[in-house]
């Protein structure tokens, strides 16, 4: 190990994040090797180590003998401060050579907070952060993951974006790129204009974007007739044979899912209306339960973890989880391995889910009912009522649980303070039905009501709304508190400065990136930490940008506006999001893909879908 | 054949010198539970694998003796058993013998280390050498001040394409444990230039009868 580094690791916290060298790293000799990976989760190691999405990818590059990719995340700030003092650009984990030196320097964004972390690890790489400034030395910069679906607030950083799902277009991506070195014809701009001809590949240097003169966009166009005007996501077809890593890297350090992620299914049939990670994961796709259980068994072989962690965006509607609890439960058991469940419906919350599953048992009880009122519930499609709410609570009650914790968002179109008061009574019922329940414990009940703003996102029905004003949303926040009586309820609220940034970048257009770059330069890192979140730098950072943060978070966007994100297609047509739209206004609710298709147009995507029906034209 | 309470000897080198203890246990855990062995778990409400270390490492420190003791539930062959567990961990973190019957943990008194100093010529350690090295340190009592100066108990200085080799046997009594990387810093106070570029190695445990702990 280089001496600098090693002196600098004797200096910073947790010196562990930087070393690799990690039991199942992936080494490869470098003579072989055509095309080299760098691999960014741009937040710290331990979070990123519990993306599975990161490594997935990974594997799946690793598979190709010609190719090696290698990780690295953002430094915390005390190394960060150490790597400039001491001229040390960012490494990757590892070979230990710097990031700048390799063809591809990749970066999941899985959520708008990391944006400045982008411009922060560029920075720290000794990468130029603006594509532009980038010429053939240095490597092609891509981002993927689900915050790429809105990729123009970061579009003058990245030469690409690929979006959706990554297990085989990245391979292709490498594949074009060693052929093309092979035959000599490789220039990046050449490289660039052949990607977008793959399929799932945007790159923002071929489009022209235009905008009237109220700021709206005029126009986005292709500069050339072989671009495609839209970009429709990558799915993977069949879950059941695609690549899926067994031989996952250990990390020495703890780090937050320090378990078996066994991930189910992807997409989800609900459709609550705010919800865009139901959408861009869209068709669902199942994996069977022997699928599961093969690869639980060989991921425990080679891990030896004692947890299995059952993952999906909604996982009491896999179809196959009695199936899967049991043939996991067969092997478990003996084994000391303890099975979890991360979310939890409250309309799928049983008797038998409790006592099956440790993580339900062990710990406390959360669900999201997200509005107070059954009249808004329904305008978000949230399809659940009181009565599943006091039920899952009584099963909890009846297994001596005090303490349940409900998730809320305030600022929801068509939210009114009566929408407020019925968040505060629905606690309160709660609370009630605790002490109408004969066997519950001897402790008093503990209700906590958890609230978040409402933040408008692309892809979803609710994604013309305008997020409702701070102002608006402190006096909502009030209201909720005066409303509250019981002392068995205890209230936290969400920061509505945050909420509303992010809201800005979310919706954001190319213009964005200008606030970005003011922004990191006036200190703005690690968004998503509460110790390092500045409203005040963002205030600044939208001024000296000329940008008007409220054209973006507060403003309703007009029906046929065109918008940042058209140039996406993530599968689901633009008419659903309207027709749901429409229907919020209604109080109608949509059904779930298992009672019915609703017609989202995830179908058309193909592949092994659970629920859609099958391609008749 | 090994069987009942046994006791490792394992190195824990190179990158892995920044792997905290608590981290190194986890590590160990996880490694014995895939490679299957037969380890003897606490009672109690969260069971775990009993594990007893001989002494502590400071994060920043390479070492070649590192001791634990663990209990297995069945025999098992030694070689057999020290292929199986590191055949889940990397070199930087190697299992080196096993047997049973070592000498109580309670026995060490000594300890031999190899210091590399990049920033401090032989002479000038040896002048910080000719004085006390005081540190802080937190006792019963509240912070009292010690002096490290007088558990250095052996020492030799050669220096090398400037690189000066510290070779100490310094004080490890389970109540008197001097630990290498206070050392280094108390050195470094001695003088008014940061040590930076330095190396420790852990080489070797003694019994106070300065016979090799094992
Ligand atoms: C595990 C998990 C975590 C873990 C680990 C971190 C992480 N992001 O993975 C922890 C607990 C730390 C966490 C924290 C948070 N999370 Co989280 N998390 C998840 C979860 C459950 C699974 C992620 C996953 O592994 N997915 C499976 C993999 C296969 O999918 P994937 O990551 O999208 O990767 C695929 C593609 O996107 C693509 N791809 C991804 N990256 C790249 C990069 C390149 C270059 C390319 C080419 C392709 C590509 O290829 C991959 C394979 O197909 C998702 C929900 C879900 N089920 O998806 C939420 C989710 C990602 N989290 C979310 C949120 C909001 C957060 C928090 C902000 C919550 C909070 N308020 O604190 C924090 C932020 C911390 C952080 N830095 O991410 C949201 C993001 C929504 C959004 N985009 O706005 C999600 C979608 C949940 C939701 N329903 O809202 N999270
Ligand atoms: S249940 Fe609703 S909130 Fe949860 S993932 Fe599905 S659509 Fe989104
Ligand atoms: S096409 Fe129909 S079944 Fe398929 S995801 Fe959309 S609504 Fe559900």
């Amino acid at each position: 190990m280089d001496k600098k580094i090693e002196a600098i690791l004797k200096k910073v916290s947790k010196p562990g994040r930087y070393i690799g060298g990690e039991y199942g790293e992936i080494l490869k000799n470098k003579d072989e090797i055509n095309c080299r990976w760098a691999f960014c989760f741009p937040d710290t190691y331990e979070i990123g180590m519990s993306n599975l999405g990161m490594r997935i990818l990974y594997g799946a590059l690793n598979e190709r003998p010609d190719v090696w990719c290698e990780r690295c995340y953002a430094p915390w700030p005390d190394m960060a401060e150490q790597m400039k003092k001491n001229d040390l650009p960012l490494w990757a984990l590892e070979s230990g050579d710097p990031v700048k030196d390799f063809d591809f320097f990749a970066i999941t964004l899985q959520y708008e907070q990391c944006f400045t972390n982008v411009l922060y690890v560029l920075d720290l790489a000794g990468i130029p952060q603006r594509s532009k400034e980038r010429g053939e030395e240095w490597p092609i910069l891509i981002a993927g993951g689900p915050a790429t679906y809105n990729p123009e607030p970061v579009a003058a950083f990245f030469d690409l974006f690929s979006i959706g799902e990554g297990e085989e277009a990245l391979p292709e991506l490498s594949d074009l790129y060693i052929r093309m070195k092979k035959e000599g014809r490789y220039t990046k701009e050449s490289f660039l204009r052949e990607a977008a001809k793959l399929g799932g590949f945007y790159v923002p240097s071929l489009y022209d974007v235009s905008y009237n003169e109220d700021g709206t966009i005029a126009a986005i166009t292709p500069k050339y007739d072989d671009v495609p005007k839209k970009v429709l996501k990558r799915i993977i077809k069949d879950l059941d044979k695609v690549y899926f890593p067994e031989k996952p890297v250990m990390p020495y350090i703890e780090t937050v899912h320090d378990r078996i992620m066994l991930e189910t299914f992807r997409g989800c049939i609900r459709g609550c209306r705010f919800c865009q990670a139901c959408m861009i994961y869209r068709p669902v796709r199942e994996k069977t339960p022997e699928t599961l259980n093969a690869q639980a068994q060989c991921l425990y072989k080679h891990t030896g973890y004692d947890e299995i962690s059952l993952t999906s965006l909604s996982i009491s509607d896999y179809t196959g989880l009695r199936d899967l609890t049991e043939k996991l439960l067969d092997w478990t058991e003996k084994e000391k391995v303890s099975l979890s469940l991360p979310s939890q419906r409250v309309d799928a919350f049983t008797k038998e889910l409790m006592e099956r599953v440790s993580s339900v048992r062990q710990s406390g009880l959360t669900f999201a009912p997200e509005a107070g009122t059954q009249r808004l519930r329904d305008v978000i499609n949230k399809c659940v009522d009181e009565d599943d709410l006091i039920n899952a609570c009584n099963v909890a009650f009846d297994y001596g649980k005090n303490t349940v914790k409900l998730y809320f968002m305030s600022g929801l179109p068509t939210e009114t303070l009566e929408d407020i008061e019925g968040i505060a009574a629905l606690a309160e019922k709660v609370v009630e039905a605790y002490y109408k329940n004969p066997n519950r414990p001897k402790k008093p009940p503990q209700v906590t009501i958890s609230v978040s703003c409402f933040i408008p996102k692309p892809f979803t029905p609710f994604q013309w709304e305008a997020q409702d004003d701070m102002e608006l949303l402190m006096k909502k926040q009030q209201h909720l508190k005066d409303s509250l009586k019981s002392r068995h309820v205890r209230y936290t609220w969400h920061d509505a400065k945050v909420s509303f940034v992010e809201a800005v970048l979310a919706k954001g257009n190319r213009k964005m990136s200008r606030a970005l770059e003011e922004a990191f330069k006036l200190g703005a890192k690690f968004d998503a930490w509460d110790e390092f979140f500045s409203y005040d730098i963002w205030m600044q950072a939208f001024e000296k940008a000329g940008i008007d943060p409220h054209f973006y978070a507060n403003r309703r966007m007009g029906e046929d506006e065109i918008l940042p994100w058209d140039v996406i297609d993530c599968g689901v047509d633009k008419r659903f999001f309207l027709s749901e739209r429409h229907k919020a206004y209604e109080a109608r609710t949509t059904g779930n893909c298992k009672d019915g298709c609703a017609g989202c147009g995830a179908w058309k995507m193909g592949g092994n879908c659970t629920w859609c029906p099958e391609r008749s034209e | 054949m090994v069987s009942g309470k046994i006791r490792i000897k394992f190195h824990k080198i190179g990158k892995l010198k920044f792997i905290s203890h608590l981290d190194l246990c986890r590590t160990l855990k996880g490694a014995f539970g895939r490679a299957g062995v037969p380890i003897k778990y606490s009672q109690g409400f969260n069971p775990h694998p009993k594990m007893v270390f001989s002494m502590p490492l400071p994060v920043g420190a390479e070492s070649v003796c590192e001791y634990l003791d663990i209990t297995l539930t069945e025999p098992r062959e030694e070689k057999e058993l020290i292929d199986a567990i590191n055949a889940q961990l990397t070199p930087e973190l190697k299992m080196l013998e096993i047997y049973e019957g070592g000498k109580d943990f309670m026995d060490i008194a000594l300890a031999e280390y190899e210091f590399f100093f990049d920033d401090l010529s032989e002479k000038e350690l040896e002048s910080r050498l000719s004085a006390a090295l005081p540190i802080v340190k937190k006792s019963k009592k509240g912070m009292i001040e010690v002096d490290l100066r007088p558990k250095i108990v052996r020492y030799e200085i050669t220096e090398r394409e400037k690189t000066t080799r510290f070779h100490a046997f310094l004080s490890a009594d389970s109540n008197d444990f001097v630990n290498p990387e206070l050392l280094v810093r108390a050195l470094e106070r001695a003088g008014d230039k940061p040590i930076e570029l330095y190396s420790i190695m852990r080489l070797n445990l003694y019994t106070a009868d300065v016979s090799v702990f094992r």
